[in-house]
C-alpha cells in the first residue's frame, strides 16, 4: 500500500514538473518571421524616397539647356548612398529576405534609370516623368514593409 | 491543476481570428493601393506612349519595369502577410501560456 501512495506521488511530481517545464519553454517559443521594426529605417526610407521625387521634379522643372546630367550627377549620388545603406541595413537583419529583394530590385532600377540619363545626356520631360512614377512605385513597397513591422504585436 | 484542453484550443483559436481580423484591413488595402497606381501608370505610359512623347523603345522597356515592379509589390505583401501570420500565432500562444499559467497557479 504505502509503495502505491509512493509511486503515485512519483507520478504526479513528474508530470507537475513537465508541466512546468512546458510552461517556460512556452514562454521561450515565440514565432518570428520577420525583422524587428526599425523607426530610425523608416524614415530614412521616407526621407530617400522624397529625395528621389525632388531630383525628378527638379528636372523636370529645369529649362531644356539645364536637364544636362552632369548638373544632378551629385543628386543621384546622394540618393544612390541612401539606397546603398537601407540595402546593407536589411541585409544584416534576420528574416528580411523579401525586404532585401525590394530594396535590390529598386537599386537597380535607379541605377538603370541613372546610367540611362548619363548616357544620353539629357531626357525628355515625359521620360523623367515615367522614372519618377516608377521610382515612387518601387520605393513604396519598402515602406509599406517597415510599415508592416511596426504592426507586429 | 485545472487544464481544460478544448476549451483552451477554442480560446486559442478565437485569439488568432481576431488577430487575423485586426490586420486585415492594412492588407487589402495595400493589394488596392497597388493595383490602383498600376492601373494609373500604364494609362499614363500608353498615353504618352499614343501621344509620341515616348519613344517605342523606350515605352517598351517600361513596360518591362512593370513587371520587376509587381514582384517588388508582391514581396511587401509576403511582409505583411507574415506579420499577420506571427501576431495570430504569438496571439494563440499568449493564450496557451495563460492557461497553462493559470493551472499551475503563477501570476
Amino acid at each position: 500500500m504505502e509503495r502505491i501512495i509512493k509511486i503515485k506521488l512519483r507520478t504526479k511530481a513528474i508530470s507537475s514538473s513537465l508541466f512546468f517545464i512546458s510552461f517556460f519553454l512556452l514562454q521561450a517559443c515565440r514565432v518570428s518571421l520577420v525583422p524587428t521594426y526599425d523607426a530610425a529605417l523608416q524614415t530614412q526610407i521616407e526621407n530617400a524616397a522624397k529625395m528621389t521625387d525632388k531630383l525628378y521634379l527638379e528636372m523636370m522643372n529645369a529649362p531644356t539647356a539645364e536637364k544636362n546630367y552632369a548638373l544632378y550627377s551629385k543628386s543621384y549620388l546622394d540618393i544612390e548612398v541612401e539606397i546603398n545603406s537601407i540595402l546593407m541595413k536589411n541585409e544584416i537583419r534576420s528574416n528580411a529576405g523579401d525586404i532585401v529583394a525590394s530594396v535590390k530590385t529598386l537599386k537597380t532600377y535607379f541605377e538603370q534609370a541613372k546610367k540611362d540619363h548619363a548616357d544620353r545626356q539629357t531626357l525628355s520631360n515625359a521620360e523623367f516623368l515615367i522614372y519618377n512614377e516608377q521610382l515612387k512605385a518601387l520605393w513604396k513597397p519598402v515602406l509599406l514593409e517597415e510599415i508592416a513591422l511596426s504592426k507586429v504585436k | 491543476m485545472k487544464f481544460d484542453l478544448d476549451e483552451v484550443l477554442a480560446n486559442m483559436l478565437g485569439a488568432a481570428k481576431d488577430s487575423l481580423k485586426d490586420n486585415w484591413e492594412f492588407a487589402k488595402g495595400t493589394a488596392v493601393d497597388f493595383l490602383q497606381s498600376r492601373k494609373e501608370r500604364i494609362d499614363l505610359l500608353t498615353s504618352l506612349r499614343l501621344s509620341n512623347q515616348l519613344s517605342e523603345k523606350f515605352f517598351l522597356a517600361r513596360l518591362q519595369d512593370e513587371k520587376k515592379i509587381f514582384t517588388s509589390e508582391l514581396h511587401a505583401l509576403a511582409v505583411i502577410t507574415k506579420v499577420m501570420a506571427q501576431n495570430a500565432a504569438n496571439a494563440a500562444f499568449t493564450v496557451l501560456e495563460k492557461a497553462v499559467a493559470a493551472a499551475l497557479g503563477i501570476k
